[in-house]
């Protein structure tokens, strides 16, 4: 009896180690996934906005486009050269094409309460690619 | 007293259990192995289509560049200009370089970069960059329909991404931002590098580079600058100091080449360079230094 007593205590046990294995590995596993989605979702978000960059410089003046931020934690920086997208602890580059239009230089925390989306406008105006944080209007 | 017989009988059936209860948890270890080793091994990739979309986005902008009169019309005295020149005109990617053909009922135009102007020696004369594993990365192809000057003609625009278009946006992000600016190159091992063809699709750290005028120019390593592969592309107003790594490695390594802006006009060695000469925001570059550093 304490035989059979002892020997499904120890089944109970190792299961549970199995379990608890199992359960550290998916864990482990939802880390790593929810990393990578966060690194894809900032180069996504770079290429997007140097896309809409590239395609204004070749627009017509007092041209704009209205793009709208992940609902995170984000910073975007703008050179006269890159984009610096950063999300959580992920940052990804992006270079445009340089012509005779200026970018201006900015840097915008995407960082709303409660989880609001920040909404981005760049506009051409007088040669000059501006992007900023839309508030009322673009203008 | 125990029989003889129950003994037996108690000590089979014990033994049946055990048995039965180490099988059940090899079995379940065996199941708890293989899920986790499928979902581990398992990694999101995505897809992105850069260089079609940045090859569109070129051509948008040579388009409506100075080099049309309007758009889409080129202006053969614009083409005349830049005809056999390196420079990339009106539309210059930092990390992607390109190449414009056009071909009017006329006459041929080509300018911007140029890919494989170098020869190997060994083999007398045949291009070989597919087997300098100076780092090809990515190339693609745009071809349309145009004018030049009125008549039709056929567009090719050829857009690269290679070690020397990374590296030289490198140096030009270092000398416009004035701080050090770094990128992640492949170390190759000599065991990779003998196995030709083998190309390299990341940006190499085993490379020599020298400014030929305006232009920068990547050469292989293994071979003196004047007679290996060379691949240059037009960086103008920018010092650089020349660059040479020689280094074999058993393993592919992961590097960091970094490039440092400098206050001084004279190539200094990356050993001996304090923060007092790195040129800051309010200071003129005087020249941009590449260095290797371990990840």
């Amino acid at each position: 009896m304490q035989v059979i007593l002892m020997k499904g205590q120890m089944q109970t046990v190792v299961i549970l180690i199995i379990a608890m294995i199992i359960l550290y590995g998916f864990l482990q596993y939802i880390f790593i996934v929810q990393e990578e989605a966060v690194f894809r979702s900032a180069v996504l978000n770079a290429i997007q906005v140097s896309n809409i960059i590239n395609i204004l410089q070749s627009s017509p003046n007092d041209a704009f486009q209205i793009y709208t931020l992940p609902a995170a934690d984000c910073v975007l920086e703008i050179t006269e050269s890159y984009i610096n997208f950063t999300l959580g602890k992920q940052s990804y580059r992006r270079d445009f094409i340089q012509t005779s239009t200026k970018i201006k230089e900015t840097k915008i925390e995407c960082r709303k309460p409660e989880k609001t989306r920040s909404v981005l406008c760049i506009t051409k105006k007088n040669g000059v690619i501006t992007a900023k944080e839309l508030l009322d209007t673009c203008w | 007293m125990i029989p003889a017989g129950d003994n037996v009988q108690e000590q089979k059936s014990f033994l049946s259990n055990t048995v039965y209860l180490v099988i059940q948890i090899v079995l379940i270890t065996l199941f708890a192995v293989i899920v986790l080793y499928f979902f581990i091994s398992s990694k999101p990739v995505l897809f992105i289509k850069h260089m079609e979309s940045t090859a569109l986005e070129i051509s948008e902008n040579l388009f409506s560049s100075p080099l049309t009169k309007e758009w889409a019309v080129f202006s053969f005295s614009q083409l005349n200009r830049y005809h056999g020149k390196i420079d990339e005109p009106y539309a210059r990617h930092c990390s992607i370089a390109y190449r414009l053909e056009i071909e009017s009922d006329i006459r041929k135009w080509t300018l911007g970069f140029e890919p494989n102007r170098g020869v190997n020696p060994a083999t007398g004369g045949t291009p070989f960059f597919g087997e300098t594993h100076l780092g090809f990365l990515n190339e693609y192809t745009l071809s349309t329909a145009s004018n030049v000057d009125g008549k039709p003609a056929r567009i090719s625009l050829t857009i690269y991404e290679r070690s020397l278009t990374h590296i030289t946006c490198l140096i030009e992000n270092a000398y416009k931002m004035k701080s050090k600016q770094q990128i992640t190159c492949k170390m190759p091992s000599k065991g990779y590098r003998t196995q030709l063809p083998n190309e390299m699709k990341e940006v190499t750290c085993r490379f020599i580079l020298e400014k030929i005028g305006s232009d920068m120019c990547i050469g292989h390593p293994d071979f003196s600058f004047e007679e290996s592969t060379i691949e240059c592309r037009s960086l103008p107003g920018i010092n650089v100091a020349s660059f040479a790594e020689k280094e074999e490695v058993d393993v592919i390594t992961d590097m960091k080449l970094v490039a440092i802006p400098l206050k001084t006009f004279a190539p200094t060695d990356c050993s001996s360079i304090s923060d007092d000469i790195i040129a800051g925001k309010d200071d003129e570059v005087g020249i941009v230094v590449l260095c290797l550093e371990r990840e």
